[in-house]
């Protein structure tokens, strides 16, 4: 991240399409952001390790009652934070 | 990698803010959900209007088969999108319950008229509370998106 909160990791489109989907919600399903993003989930895991290996991103893997676990997506406060300063970066350019 | 300029910068906020939208819809209720508890709601509202012995089965059916919808949609929204929690609109919604305690002493009125009989009261009734319910759940819903798709929850909503 620069001093204007402009973020190379996050601008990558598909990352920050992930961190706008996360922006609005305390979590989102794997397969829910899966299919709000529109990827598979190779790729889709691909882009979110990089988001976690950051700390701006958070995986917590739930067991259900019926089924098999569930991974839950979210945006740790660090990476809400950068989140933020990524987008006011992003106003401030286009002024 | 090196900053955008002003027309890549702005596609990609549009693409943010678009994905921001799709994710906030994703975590609300549907339409059809709010029509058709509305209409059960407002069916088993107008159905307390008759005789307990005629019409209070069916309307404590409607009310449970609304409960019974809600709970449905609560718990498939849980699944999939976890909401921001948002306690200013538990207090906006405190406005919502002052009408709701006039329903009431209106019902007595009626009953008392003798007008509850007309089968078009029933109907005014049902539909009129219908309208009421459904306005409402949707109006809560577009006042949720509307904060969310701009941020303006409190820190401690974020959890």
């Amino acid at each position: 991240m620069d001093a204007h909160g402009f973020d190379p990791l996050i601008h990558s489109p598909l990352r920050l399409r992930a961190c706008a989907a996360l922006d609005a919600s305390v979590a989102v399903e794997f397969a829910a952001l899966e299919e709000l993003l529109g990827v598979s989930a190779p790729t889709l895991s691909k882009q979110l390790k990089v988001l976690v290996d950051a700390g701006y991103v958070g995986l917590e893997r739930r067991p259900q009652h019926v089924g098999r676990p569930r991974t839950w997506v979210s945006l740790t406060p660090r990476g809400r934070h950068a989140y933020t300063a990524h987008i006011a970066a992003l106003r401030s350019i286009i002024g | 990698m090196q900053e955008p300029g002003t027309t890549a910068a702005a596609e990609a906020l549009v693409a943010a803010e678009q994905m921001k939208a799709r994710s906030i819809t994703a975590s609300l209720r549907p339409l059809w959900h709010d029509l058709v508890v509305s209409v059960l709601m407002g069916g088993a509202l107008a159905l307390t209007l008759l005789p307990i012995a005629v019409g209070g089965a069916v309307a404590a059916g409607l009310f449970c088969l609304a409960m019974l919808l809600e709970v449905v949609q609560y718990r498939r929204n849980r699944v999939r999108v976890r909401q921001v929690l948002d306690e200013r609109s538990v207090g906006a919604s405190a406005l919502f319950y002052l009408p709701l305690a006039l329903v009431v002493p209106a019902m007595s009125l009626l009953r008392m008229s003798g007008l509850t009989a007309e089968p078009w009261v029933l109907v005014a009734c049902w539909v009129g509370a219908a309208a009421a319910i459904f306005s409402y759940a949707r109006l809560t819903q577009r006042y949720q998106a509307r904060r969310l798709r701009t941020g303006d929850h409190g820190r401690y909503d974020v959890l």
